[in-house]
């Protein structure tokens, strides 16, 4: 059946269908999944039934959400629930936001009726990613929660990624009864234990309801201490709705200084010495920075010591920024130089390499500072290790270290971000050059130019750095000029589609200003996806809209799985990486109240950007730009430079 | 080509090993003045390093598999090991060609990198060798992600 060419029943659904714009939105968007949907879709009767003026109803936000702002916080007292106790401890210890689904009421009530901001969207798994992005940003603890079963088990991709980005995320879910335990009754039980094994640091399902707020210490023992992971407690409802008149009917009612300690390890002065000998006679040496940096918020000691001892900074990570890229020492945009190191300093690399999958070459020596000895060692043979906070070590390296002068060697990194830099923008003129569609050189070069290089001051705008093959062009571009300034997307569990949960989670942190993000708060966010991962967690886009978070998100759009390379020539398998061609992703946005751009030229990509920018400032609004691209521009010999890879450390670093 | 250079190839292979840069390292027996060494390192296969006592060479044996002759992959490989010798290099990541001569042979696609020392300087061609081989892999990484992915099952993200 041509498209041109309607059904008798095509035409007799068109002239039934009843004025009534949601129901005909929903109409469409049923036969959408179906296989008549490019007929329906392409009927003009229908489009112009939905799209009447007495049809169309204007997308709102509820009242409810502007009269819950006006809602004064409730710190909880004695008479409490368990859930009570439990957000109570949440709220003392700094919990910084929660991201659910409407579920585990009883809980998500309580921490929100603290006033610690929540955040309500589409899909606990997204919830589960914003958590773990906002966490990612701002070097706090927070939490995400679903319900029972379905909503806990949808988390699961979620909890995974914030493991392997080593997040301090707390997991919370409901999880009926003890009293029907093992015996179906009802719905929705889930042994939940063994379902987060081997994706968290600490997990427990609460069954002595007097033992709650000894258990949420517990919780936030493992959350602020050593490398962080995940932390999943599961709720019975024995445990939430239980009530304590007083405290003396809890067990282990404790203020948080008696059941945990703000003492971090600090190195071992023997350790500093080897290291601070090392690395002076090394010839050309080198920090990596990551994750730990960040964590023990460590940016300034960094600066210090590499300043000092003229030592180059490359970040890996799940998070960038703790060097500017600005400074000489950046060596993020030097991945030439990097084989050129001869001792590296290892700091806070929480997900470690194994041999070869870091750019240094085979011999170079290395130093590790990390809080977890138990992990020093792991894949990476070492040369000196050091157990210590990593800001405790950077000051006492920086205290022992004389100052020192490297001109050669920062002369080299100069030499090698001169060459990858240059090499970036012949990427771009090549892309240009296609016109038939918007090439990922030409998104990733005008984006950074955009951000860096016109009128916004280059440490402002946030970015959620994601998508796959986009995102080894983009990334190449991005540049971090202050802590927390980009989350490198789903990092080394590399799930494919959290992004547009993350800017969630991004976006409430720079719209509430949240520990470093507290001098940008309220700017526009930027969220870098392909089509295939926007497929997962677009429906977020009615998250963003309802609680105005301006995010502008790209999204590369090229028909197809970035697999698809791999089945070139078989043509029984190609149609398994392939979605429907020109998809308009676009119209999704603007059905969930977002604003869209579809851009289909490469010189269209600016003007689309400044377009979604100016709404996001004067709107707060969120955006999509659609970039239709072509799954050919993957193909080296056709479209040169093709698919890219990555180098790592550095700015386009993503496994570790 | 000296026992004793053969020694000093040897124990360089083994100070790699003893720093857990290369793993399961074994020396198979000698054939026709071949002394030949198998370790893992770069990726899970292992690597098969050759001294040919013969004529003086090094060589990792069939490193790269399944390379074209005529590929786009082949020609940028030849480009880029014709550069390491370039005088623009920092001399840490040169190879000087009065000390060793780069070579690459690429037989049923099976690429074999090598260097041919010059003046009895085993040493350093041995950790001339060693590093490029850690270069030519990195760059692949870089910019050839899909060979990586099929030849030495580098994950795709």
């Amino acid at each position: 059946m041509s498209k041109s060419q309607p059904s008798k029943k095509d035409d007799r659904s068109s002239k039934d269908l009843p004025d009534v714009s949601r129901r005909s939105f929903i109409t469409k968007a049923a036969i959408g999944a179906g296989a008549t949907a490019a007929t329906l879709l392409g009927n003009p009767k229908i489009s112009e039934a939905s799209d009447s003026p007495e049809n169309v109803r204007p997308i709102k936000i509820p009242d409810e959400f502007e009269l819950a702002a006006k809602v004064p916080f409730k710190k909880a007292d004695f008479p409490m629930t368990g859930a009570e106790v439990f957000a109570r401890v949440c709220k003392e210890e700094g919990l910084a936001a929660l991201f659910c689904c409407p579920g585990n009421y009883n809980i998500q009530n309580a921490i929100a009726m603290e006033g610690i901001p929540t955040y309500s969207g589409r899909h606990e798994g997204s919830m589960c990613h914003a958590a773990d992005a906002f966490t990612r940003i701002t070097g706090e603890i927070a939490a995400a929660s679903g319900t029972e079963g379905p909503g806990f088990s949808d988390m699961i991709c979620a909890i995974a990624s914030a493991n392997g980005a080593r997040s301090p995320v707390l997991v919370l879910a409901s999880n009926m009864s003890i009293r029907d335990e093992d015996t179906e009754s009802g719905i929705q039980l889930q042994y939940q234990q063994p379902a987060t094994e081997g994706l968290k640091k600490y997990g427990k399902r609460l069954i002595t309801a007097s033992r709650i707020h000894e258990y949420a210490g517990h919780a936030f023992r493992q959350l602020r201490s050593g490398v962080p992971r995940p932390v999943h407690l599961d709720f019975p409802s024995e445990v939430y709705r239980a009530s304590f008149k007083t405290a003396s009917e809890l067990a282990f009612y404790h203020d948080k200084s008696r059941y945990r300690t703000e003492a971090k390890p600090h190195p071992d002065p023997k350790q500093i010495k080897a290291a601070v000998e090392l690395l002076k006679q090394a010839q050309r040496p080198i920090i990596v920075s990551s994750n730990g940096v960040f964590y023990s918020r460590a940016w300034d000691a960094l600066k210090a010591f590499a300043e000092k001892a003229q030592i180059p900074v490359v970040e890996s990570g799940a998070m960038k920024g703790q060097i500017s890229d600005a400074s000489p020492l950046s060596a993020n945009a030097s991945p030439n130089a990097l084989a050129s190191a001869d001792v590296v300093l290892l700091l806070g690399q929480y997900c470690m390499p194994t041999v070869g999958e870091f750019a240094f070459g085979p011999d170079a020596k290395y130093i590790r500072v990390d809080p977890a000895p138990e992990d020093i060692g792991r894949n990476l043979p070492i040369d000196i290790g050091l157990v210590s906070c990593e800001k405790a070590a950077l000051e006492a390296l920086a205290s022992e270290m004389p100052a020192m002068k490297r001109e050669a060697w920062l002369a080299e990194i100069a030499a090698a971000r001169k060459k990858f830099e240059d090499e970036c923008d012949s990427y771009y003129k090549l892309g240009t050059g296609y016109k038939e569609a918007v090439h990922p050189a030409v998104i990733a070069k005008e984006l950074s130019d955009f951000l860096y290089r016109g009128d916004i001051p280059k440490e402002q705008t946030t970015v959620v750095s994601g998508g796959y093959g986009i995102a080894r062009y983009t990334r190449r571009f991005l540049r971090g000029y202050r802590p927390g300034q980009i989350m490198n997307g789903a990092y080394q569990y590399g799930a494919i589609g959290p992004d547009v949960g993350y800017s969630v989670g991004v976006a409430a942190a720079v719209q509430n200003g949240v520990s470093v993000q507290a001098p940008y708060k309220g700017h526009p966010v930027v969220c870098i996806t392909g089509d295939a991962g926007f497929g997962y967690t677009a429906m977020e886009m009615d998250t963003l809209s309802k609680y105005r978070l301006p995010v502008i998100v790209i999204v590369y759009n090229n028909n197809a799985w970035g697999t698809w390379t791999g089945n070139r020539g078989n043509n029984r398998t190609m149609s398994i990486h392939l979605f429907q061609e020109n998809l308009r992703y676009d119209k999704v946005a603007e059905a969930l109240g977002a604003h869209g751009e579809y851009v289909t030229k490469p010189e269209d990509f600016t003007p689309a950007l400044k377009r979604a920018y100016a709404i996001a400032v004067k709107e707060s609004r969120p955006s999509v730009i659609n970039c239709q691209a072509k799954k050919e521009f993957w193909i080296r010999e056709q479209f040169p430079p093709g698919s890219l890879g990555k180098v790592e450390p550095g700015c386009m670093s993503y496994y570790h | 080509m000296s026992i004793r250079s053969v020694a000093v190839v040897r124990n360089q292979l083994q100070s790699y090993a003893h720093r857990g840069v290369f793993r399961g390292l074994n020396e198979q027996p000698v054939r026709n003045g071949k002394y030949t060494f198998t370790f893992v390192w770069l990726g899970s296969k292992p690597l098969e390093f050759c001294i040919d006592t013969e004529n003086g060479t090094l060589a990792f044996r069939r490193v790269l598999p399944n390379v074209a002759r005529d590929s786009h992959l082949y020609d940028e490989l030849k480009s880029f090991l014709s550069a390491r010798c370039d005088k623009a290099l920092p001399s840490h990541q040169r190879i000087d060609p009065k000390r060793a001569e780069i070579l690459s042979v690429n037989r049923a696609g099976n690429v074999t990198i090598s260097i041919k020392v010059k003046n009895n300087q085993y040493a350093y061609g041995m950790n001339r060798l060693v590093n490029l081989v850690h270069q030519v892999f990195v760059r692949l990484n870089d910019l050839h992600p899909d060979y990586m992915c099929e030849n030495f099952d580098v994950p795709q993200e």
